[in-house]
């Protein structure tokens, strides 16, 4: 090793930012702690809500549709709850393979997340143009405007925001691909 | 299966590595106070289910890592880049000049972040190997990226 490393790495060590172990690793534990507990009572909620649903189809329900409507909404709580359990677990996970690895979940997460937004953002613009002519057209024969021009306008708010949401999405997105296109471009 | 028996005893033993792993990744105090704990809990939670393939030692270094890209990632979500890494790479190739003497870490947030990891890890006392294994590249890249990024840290300092 090279006497200018060596100095380096003496400097290195000297300038450790100050911690004070005993009172950190109890922080952490606490916080570990937390966010256990945290996944756990949300899967626990999500079986709550479902159970509750069972329940609902079996004593309150008064027709066969409202019926069927509390058995086809029961399992979704908690797979909502598992699938958002098992995610958490998987994006822990990719935080111990290599860096290359991670780079390339990254890619993966900030693509899907750019892709959600633009089919929610063009998914909600075909909802809001349908609405604008059931309006119109309940509008042009006096039937029902009220109705369909408050949904109209309740919205156009949700149609503003998410297209904000996305362009914006859009734009960190191209941020963080440079970052990770010139991370991977430094060995050319 | 070598799975650790104490994690806190673990997180303590590493916490001045994963520190200044943070301190090379953010200069504001209470974020760098903030990474600092997340990595330790992504420390926690990797530990978990650490099966023993690398030392502790490259499996806190590899998680550090990680969780310090994706600090760099999402602060880019909120903020626009504080610089350009591209341009800030061509511009500090040997031929550009500083007359601004830089502390150690400061020089080293300001390398690209590629170079920034591996300096990083060489004076961490890995060996070109164990950076191999945390950045997932070959011996021969590390050894690339480590003269760059040496030439480019010892230009700022």
């Amino acid at each position: 090793m090279d006497s200018k490393l060596k100095k380096l790495q003496q400097q290195y060590q000297q300038t450790t930012p100050v911690i004070n172990p005993d009172t950190f690793a109890k922080k952490i534990a606490h916080k570990q702690k937390v966010e256990k507990w945290l996944a756990y009572s949300e899967v626990g909620l999500g079986m709550a809500v479902s159970l509750f649903c069972l329940y609902a189809m079996v004593y309150f329900a008064e027709s066969i549709g409202s019926q069927l409507l509390f058995g086809m909404l029961s399992p979704i709580p908690i797979g909502f709850a598992l699938w958002s359990f098992r995610l958490r677990k998987k994006q822990w996970l990719q935080q111990c393979g290599s860096v290359d690895e991670f780079l390339n979940f990254k890619k993966q997460q900030i693509t899907i997340r750019c892709r959600y937004w633009q089919i929610s953002a063009w998914g909600i613009s075909v909802i809001w143009m349908g609405l604008a002519l059931v309006s119109g057209w309940a509008y042009s024969v006096d039937n029902n405007f009220l109705v369909w021009g408050t949904s109209l306008l309740a919205n156009t708010p949700v149609l503003i925001i998410t297209w904000l949401r996305y362009c914006y999405v859009k734009r960190a997105a191209q941020r963080q691909n440079i970052t990770i296109d010139t991370f991977r471009a430094s060995d050319e | 299966m070598n799975r650790p028996q104490n994690i806190e005893s673990i997180l303590t033993e590493y916490a001045p590595l994963v520190a200044r792993i943070a301190a090379s990744h953010e200069s504001n105090a209470a974020r760098r106070e903030e990474l600092i704990q997340d990595v330790s809990l992504a420390v926690w939670r990797g530990l978990e289910s650490f099966r023993g393939e690398a030392s502790i030692k490259t499996f806190v270094a590899r998680v550090a890592h990680n969780r310090c890209v994706d600090h760099v990632l999402s602060e880019q979500r909120h903020h626009q880049l504080l610089f350009d890494e591209k341009a800030y790479a061509q511009a500090s190739e040997p031929c550009a000049n500083t007359d601004s003497q830089l502390d150690l870490f400061s020089a080293l947030q300001k390398l690209p972040l590629a170079y920034r990891q591996v300096m990083v890890m060489q004076l961490e006392g890995f060996t070109q190997n164990e950076i191999g294994d945390v950045l997932g590249i070959n011996e021969a890249a590390v050894s690339q990226r480590v003269r760059r990024a040496r030439m480019q840290l010892e230009k700022l300092l």
